[in-house]
């Protein structure tokens, strides 16, 4: 009878001294970042730029693995079901997954998963191609109200935080202009170039080269600007200066699944902080045009429920 | 720009740079072969290793791989009918046949020649017109895509010729199955049966093997079945002369055309050039009539090739001096670029001339390099088919998998695939051409997206699709091959005999 007591005494001695040992030397293994968006865009780029910062962190690699599909779902559902060893991290914008959430009724939620800190900020702007002579949110205003439904207000897509913008600001100051998606940033991007649009609203510092070459001028952003390498815009014009309530934009943060133990959290947590406080991350940042954040657990996972609130808000207030 | 050209070819005429190049043209071609590898692909894998490497040399890497995978991309379309990336499908309608008849050398041949020329001529057209090439991908407008894709849509039905019936069925299938998924400016699911995978839409990749590479080995399979003996080949490794490939001209210079102009606008590219080139090609032959496409001739292989490789020049463009992607590749390029601490965009070829001129060069140096790898490697490659044909199919099989589950590195889409493959059997036995549903389902979403981006830019206004002089004049070809097209069903008629009603449907 003894036996079986003193195996299952040893077996759980070795479980706890395993898991002790993971975490004591956590990663164990090869580090994958997921990126739920195709290899070249802005979350894709701040993902390679932070897994090189990680490598020199560790002694493991580190790989970015783009599993793309289903805007995100792909991505998250495979985040939700995988094992809780922190080797596996996820990194989105927390506009990309919000909007997907409150626009799609997607089959996950922001709290599947847990936060492990957020590593950079970049507010959402409003750019205006310098042939269509609108330099300021005012004259935009101005001008769609001699023009009622003329105007057009070119976004991302329907899902994403630059309709939000779009419908907070002109909702609030009953601007009637037409919103246009397109079919994500890249085709946003050029019709913001060939003055196809009175304005556009994309997350910054998308078209900076442009706004630095005066094609483009950034008439407004949906938070402060502080923290972009370019100065002449960082006292860029606020969408609060005009009633909207909240600050849009997108924090990309990194996420695990939600049932990962509370050690190997802070110990991934701690690692990821050292990372995203790093001079190679902080040169990627020169490189990247904006300077990365770091952001600990708690203030990340606040922020996602704090973004979603506002989300759904203004959905229920003016896109509905 | 000439001395800034100059200046960049002397920098590259030296050991390593060069050694660059063709060590990415190398890897280039065989990532082309192999279907499921993509060119963005083997950049992003790349990617990490060329941290440590000079800017340039990092580049001059990419502009290899970039170029080599689309020479390569013909490989598989010729040998084993499963086209790796959309832009190779065209090549595999008339490589395919070719090879079957024991031509692989000259297929391939023709393959090397086209690509290379294309890649040339594409090189010199988009260095010499720098700013025309970016004004039509900076000002092509969404009302002027939709026309072009509805252009190619009208040539396409035409692939059946004598049962138009049937190639705009099989157009209406590819738009089916092209508009599946969630509908971005509404926001509504499309025949999603709420899957979640459905959400983003078929995987094209998985499409484009299920219904060439499977839909062949199932027609392969049913022979067997009847014990007709597949007749064992002897693949000819003769090459073809310069001379048979120059008196071709009208088709590599259209297909070059095509590429250039087409290549630039983004969301088109290769994919969409490909196929005009073929369509306008085949319709407009004399000799081989248009009927003989499909079944083997050396021109559907070299207007898709030419336009394919001319379109590295016309999407480079846009990518250095706007600092727009035209495609996968050059997307990854523009990240690769913030990453190696360059600004790309507007300011790019004031900041980084040196740079743009290098990335020029390598372009031409790599198409070169390509020509000689890729004809010194081609008798290697047509002992392939010198083997037991039905050694072939567990190979088509495989390669067709991989390449399906490369499109989302996951298995859904090999459902998909082998779906299709299945469809697409039984649509052959019934007289329907696959060609016409995979071209559906290419140019479908282009037409679909920018005729509602035009109309969302007019205000439901219609009068946009012929407010300019270039979209009048797309209208109005549209109208004349709508017009030649019945005029051609109503001549044949009296004439044409049952037998001549299907001819069509074998150009698969």
């Amino acid at each position: 009878m003894r036996k079986p007591l003193i195996a299952v005494a040893v077996a759980g001695a070795t479980v706890l001294g395993a898991w002790t040992a993971a975490v004591a030397e956590y990663p164990s293994d090869t580090v994958r970042i997921i990126v739920p968006w195709r290899a070249g865009g802005g979350t894709d780029t701040i993902a390679r730029g932070f897994a090189a910062a990680l490598e020199e962190q560790i002694d493991q690699a580190v790989v970015v693995d783009n599993l793309t599909g289903g805007n995100g779902n792909r991505a998250h559902m495979h985040m939700k079901k995988a094992k809780p060893d922190g080797l596996q991290i996820l990194l989105n914008g927390s506009s990309d997954m919000n909007s997907a959430i409150i626009f799609q009724n997607t089959p996950y939620n922001y709290d599947d998963f847990a936060c492990l800190g957020a590593i950079y900020r970049t507010p959402t702007w409003i750019l205006a191609h310098r042939d269509s002579g609108i330099t300021s949110i005012d004259q935009f205003f101005e001008a769609a109200r001699s023009t009622p439904g003329e105007l057009t207000v070119g976004v991302g897509s329907l899902a994403s935080a630059h309709n939000v913008l779009a419908q907070a600001l002109m909702g609030v100051n009953g601007i009637d202009a037409r919103v246009i998606p397109f079919d994500g940033g890249g085709p946003l991007k050029k019709a913001i170039l060939g003055n196809q649009v009175s304005i556009g609203v994309i997350h910054s510092p998308v078209l900076l080269d442009a706004v630095k070459s005066g094609d483009v001028n950034v008439i407004g952003s949906g938070g402060g600007l502080a923290d972009i390498v370019y100065e002449p815009v960082r006292d860029a014009e606020t969408i609060d200066a005009h009633g909207v309530g909240v600050e849009i934009g997108t924090v990309r943060g990194l996420f695990v699944p939600k049932d990962t133990p509370e050690e190997l959290l802070a110990a991934a947590s701690a690692l990821m902080e050292k990372a995203a406080k790093s001079e190679a991350f902080a040169s990627f940042g020169v490189k990247f045009g904006f300077k990365p954040i770091w952001w600990d657990r708690k203030t990340h996972c606040d922020f996602m429920a704090e973004e979603n609130a506002a989300y759904r808000k203004i959905k229920a207030d003016y896109i509905d | 720009m000439v001395d800034g050209l100059l200046e960049a070819f002397a920098g590259t005429a030296a050991f390593w740079p060069l050694l660059y190049i063709l060590v990415g043209t190398v890897l280039g071609i065989l990532v082309g072969a192999l279907p499921g590898l993509s060119s963005p692909m083997a950049i992003i894998v790349l990617l990490p290793i060329t941290y440590t490497m000079e800017t340039v040399s990092a580049f001059q890497l990419m502009i290899g791989i970039y170029v080599g995978t689309k020479l390569g991309g013909s490989y598989a379309s010729i040998l084993l009918r499963t086209p790796g990336t959309p832009a190779a499908a065209c090549t595999a309608l008339d490589g395919f046949p070719m090879a079957e008849k024991g031509r692989a050398g000259e297929a391939i041949g023709y393959s090397v020649m086209s690509s290379t020329m294309g890649g040339l001529f594409g090189w010199v057209v988009a260095v010499s017109f720098v700013p025309f090439i970016a004004s039509v991908a900076l000002h092509s407008e969404p009302a002027d895509i939709a026309l072009i894709g509805i252009a190619g849509l009208v040539l396409v039905s035409a692939f059946v010729r004598g049962s138009m019936v049937r190639g705009l069925i099989g157009v209406l299938l590819g738009l089916l199955i092209a508009s599946v998924g969630y509908d971005l400016q509404d926001g509504v699911e499309r025949y999603t049966f709420s899957h979640p995978m459905l959400a983003s839409g078929l995987p094209f990749a998985a499409v484009l093997v299920g219904f060439f590479g499977i839909t062949v080995v199932l027609s392969d399979l049913e022979m067997i079945g009847r014990r007709s003996e597949i007749a064992a080949r002897t693949s000819e490794i003769r090459l073809p002369s310069p001379a048979a490939f120059f008196r071709r001209w009208r088709a590599w210079s259209i297909g070059t055309g095509y590429g250039v102009v087409v290549g630039a606008i983004p969301g088109v590219g290769a994919d969409g050039s490909t196929f005009l080139s073929y369509a306008t090609v085949r319709n407009q032959s004399r000799n081989p009539p248009p009927e003989a496409f499909g079944t083997g001739v050396p021109e559907g292989i070299i207007a898709p090739e030419s336009s394919n490789n001319a379109t590295t020049g016309g999407t480079m463009i846009p990518m250095l001096t706007l600092g727009i992607p035209g495609d996968g590749s050059t997307a990854v390029m523009l990240g690769a670029m913030i990453l190696h601490g360059l600004e790309p965009g507007v300011m790019l070829m004031q900041n980084n001339a040196p740079l743009v001129y290098a990335i020029l060069v390598a372009i031409l140096v790599a198409t070169v390099m390509m020509f000689f790898v890729g004809w010194g490697a081609s008798r290697a490659i047509i002992r392939v088919l010198r083997q037991e044909r039905s050694l072939l199919f567990p190979f088509i099989i495989v390669f067709a998998s991989i390449g399906a589950f490369a499109a989302d590195n996951g298995p859904f889409p090999i459902y998909v695939a082998l779906a299709c493959g299945v469809a697409g059997f039984f649509l052959e036995k019934c007289g329907f051409s696959v060609v016409t549903i995979v071209l559906g389902a290419v140019l479908g979403p282009i037409i679909e997206y920018n005729v509602r981006l035009g109309l969302a830019y007019s205000n439901g206004d219609w009068a946009v699709f012929v407010d300019t002089w270039p979209r009048m004049l797309l209208c109005a070809v549209i109208v004349l091959l709508v017009s030649n097209e019945i005029w051609r069903a109503t001549r044949a008629r009296p004439a044409g005999t049952g037998a001549g009603l299907d001819k069509g449907s074998e150009t698969t």
